[in-house]
Order: C-alpha cells, then structure tokens, then sequence
C-alpha cells in the first residue's frame, strides 16, 4: 500500500511517501528556522509558516518518490498532540486532498508515531517492548504489548527533558535549541563536576520530573563568578546531560526488567542525545535497544506515513469530521 | 497579600487557593528568574480553575491553552519583547479567557491597566517569596 504521511504538530512541516510495511520512498522535512530568534516555537508563526510551506512539502515528497498523487493509496496525518492551529493545517489539508481524490484516510497520534521509528528501521522491534518517548514536548515510557496497544507507565509531571535542556541553555546562555547546544558544550567536560539531583518521583515509579533539575543549575550556578561559569561550562553542562540521561536510562531499563522484556525503543528528538545512546547501551546488559537515525528522531512524515499504514492495512478508518486534538493522549 | 513558600507543593497550593479570586477576562503577570516558581503556580492555578490539562511550561511553545470550565491562556514572555503582534497578543489576551504571563515585564505598555502581578523572589533552595498585587489603574 503506497501512503502520504503528513506531519504540522509543531515547527517542523513534512511529507512522506512509503510503501507498507517500511519501504520508505521520500522523507521531506523543512524546517521552520522563523523561530530561532524567540528561543522557542511561536503558534501563531508555525501555523502560518505550515500554510505557506505544505503544499511544496507534499509536492517534494511525491517527486522525489516519482509518484504521482494518484498512485496514492492512503492518507495519514498526525492529528494531535501539538499546537492546535498547526495541527489543524495539516489535518485540513490531508482531509481536502482524502475527500477530493477519494483516497482512504487515518489520523494518527503523534506519540505512536515516535515509536513507529523504530518499526520504520528496525524489524526486529517487535512487540511486546518498552518505548520511552523524549523530546522537546513529551516525556514518556510505554508498555508496547502489540502495535496499536499501548500501556502507558509514566510519564513526566512538569517539563520534558527536551523543555530541560532548553532552560538550561537560557540559564548558561547558550543557543536555541538548546539540546544540541548543551551536549555540544558538554563535549570534553567532566560530567562527575556536580552531582545535580535525580527527581526519583519514588522507588518504583515510573514518573518524571525535569523541573527540580532545573532549579538546581539555577541556584547552582547564582553565587558562581562569571569567570568560575565560563571555566566551568563543559563540566556545568556534561554534569547537567548526565543527569537527564540518567533519570531516563535508569527508568527506561528498570521497566524492561520489572516487565521482563528484553527490548526497548528510544524515540523522539531527545534520543538523538549522543549521552543518552551511550548510556542506554551501557546498562543494556542483554536488552536489546532500538534507536532511530537522526532524522528519524526529530518530527517527521515518515513515522506517521509507517503508524498511518499499519492502521490503514488493518482496515481502519477516520472520518472527515476529525478534529484537532491539543492534548492527545495515547 | 505575602506569602513565604517552603516547597514547590506550598506554591503550588498558592496558586491553588489564588484561583477562587479569578474569573473569565482575568489577567494575571508573574514576575520572577527561572525556578523561582512562576510555573508550579500556574499549575496550582489552573487547577484550581478546573483546567482539564496539567499546564506545563510554555518556554517551549511560548503559548499554551488549556480547555475547562473557563479557558486558560498561559505565555512566556521571555525571548518576545518587541513582537507581541507575531504571538497574536491582542486576540490571546481579549477572548473571555484566564490569562497568565510569564515575564510580563516584557509587555511594557501593551499590559493591561486592571491586572493582578505576581512576584516571586528566591529566598534559598526552597523557599520563595510570593507576592500578589491587584493592579485598577482607571486611566489616570
């Protein structure tokens, strides 16, 4: 089955067509650089960027593939979590162009996107696993019990990882986004400088909690001189990373072991963290672990096209009158 | 009114018990560095105010919604300054919502002139001071 995957959640605009199970044909993304400057996405701006972008975006994918629309056939889309009014350009446009060429058509959640990644590279990814999603919006760990069942074990209860590593490079004055700028900064520092604190949210609990860390580089780094921080700013940032990369691999791994499951997918944008990867792999020990290539990782078409093939296969369907929804859940 | 917070969960539980004062049309500026506890505010706040969504941190989207009983508008004025009109700033903060702004010191002029401010000063690792002033400027 040749599918158009389509994904506006965020500040990415993209486009992918793929050939059921995980052939993938084109995978467009452009992304919205109109952000850069206000050191985070602005709603309004992203929907407006989406409008102007799509319809070049959809056109790409469908040259670099060398198909035509008409070969399409089916249609997916992500229709939440995300902004709603940059979801809602997505969503209307692969209603239209469903309706008008009489194409079948699915609304996928995002999330469920993140973890088809992994489908997408990996076919030895099979259910039942564990899927921890990080990225710059979302922090959760999933029981995969088939594709299309999902458990969810936890989740965070304040920022996302990737919200983290953004307030932190604000806090140190470094660049947006701030993932890639703090593990860069991080690189040949001592990531043993500071012990910052590991929000546990209790023995056995699958929760998070990247606010308190937050905090903590704040106060840590209030008395410090200029000079001292300037000095210091690989370890500051390498202390920081490790943290993060911690909490996340410490849980990723404990569930796979409550679970007694030996694989565990790693998806979202925070899983392009080169610390994160390491560490994970360190403490496998005997679990298999799934990471997608960076491209796969950031928002993109090619995971909704996979999720949204998957459910076309198996005869599902969404109706016209799907709407955006903000708040998803999966 | 003053308060001196010792945890994340008594700031929370301010803006917990602050939330019976509001309604739709609201506006509420938080003022305070980074993990001075603008945001566990919001939280309790929004809870308090029935919101259906936890709120979280709009740093990464810069505006958040959140649906309920009466609808929330959460921003972060951080990085905005000078481009209110690029957020959509005259429709968020006129459209029968609760409205919370972080950094609002960032809206300068554009603030509206009845308004609460929120102030939050770090006092040590966990205690903050809380301050809430209600601001009905008629045009004077």
């Amino acid at each position: 089955m040749l599918i158009l995957g389509i994904e506006t959640s965020c500040d990415e605009t993209a486009a992918a067509i793929l050939t059921t199970p995980r052939t993938l044909l084109a995978n467009v993304v452009y992304s919205q650089i109109i952000h850069q400057k206000y050191g985070g996405v602005v709603p309004e701006l992203a929907s407006r960027e989406h409008i102007k972008r799509l319809v070049g975006v959809v056109d790409e994918s469908l040259t670099r593939a060398g198909q035509q629309l008409s070969d399409i056939e089916g249609i997916a889309v992500t229709y939440g979590p995300g902004l709603v009014g940059a979801l809602l350009v997505g969503l209307t446009f692969a209603k239209s162009l469903a309706q008008a060429a009489n194409k079948p058509f699915i609304g996928i959640n995002h999330i469920e996107g993140h973890i088809f990644s992994n489908y997408l590279e990996s076919p030895e990814c099979r259910p039942p696993f564990v899927a921890l999603v990080v990225s710059g919006g979302h922090s959760s760990l999933f029981h995969v019990r088939a594709w299309g069942d999902y458990r969810l074990l936890g989740k965070t209860r304040d920022d996302a990882p990737g919200e983290a590593f953004d307030k932190v490079a604000k806090i140190l004055g470094l660049s947006y986004p701030g993932g890639p700028a703090i593990q860069k900064a991080a690189e040949n520092g001592n990531p043993k400088f500071f012990r910052f604190p590991r929000a546990t949210m209790g023995k056995d609990s699958y929760e998070f909690s990247f606010s308190g860390l937050k905090t903590a580089v704040a106060l840590y780094i209030k008395d410090k001189a200029p000079e001292f921080i300037r000095e210091h700013l690989a370890d500051i940032c390498a202390s920081f990373q490790e943290s993060v990369c911690d909490i996340l691999a410490r849980k990723a791994i404990a569930a796979c072991r409550d679970l007694r499951l030996e694989r565990l997918s790693i998806s979202g944008g925070v899983a392009m963290n080169k610390r994160l990867r390491e560490m994970v792999e360190e403490r496998a020990d005997g679990i298999k672990v799934f990471k997608p290539s960076p491209l796969l990782c950031t928002d993109n078409a090619a995971m909704i096209a996979a999720a949204g093939g998957w459910h076309l296969e198996r005869g599902e369907r969404s109706p016209l009158n799907l709407n955006a929804v903000p708040y998803l859940q999966l | 009114m003053n308060r001196i917070s010792h945890s994340e969960k008594d700031t929370f539980d301010f803006g917990h018990d602050f939330a019976s004062r509001l309604s739709a049309n609201d506006f509420i500026g938080l003022y305070g560095e980074l993990g001075a506890g603008k945001t566990a505010f919001t939280r309790g706040l929004c809870r308090g105010l029935g919101c259906l969504v936890e709120a979280h941190s709009p740093t990464y989207n810069i505006v958040n919604i959140y649906p309920g009983r009466i609808e929330v508008v959460h921003i972060d004025l951080y990085r905005i300054e000078n481009d209110l009109d690029e957020i959509g700033w005259t429709d968020l903060i006129d459209s029968g919502r609760v409205v919370i702004v972080e950094w609002a010191e960032k809206a300068k002029k554009e603030l509206p002139n009845k308004r609460f401010d929120v102030f939050f000063a770090v006092i040590d690792e966990n205690q903050r001071q809380i301050r809430i002033e209600q601001i009905n400027d008629f045009g004077n």
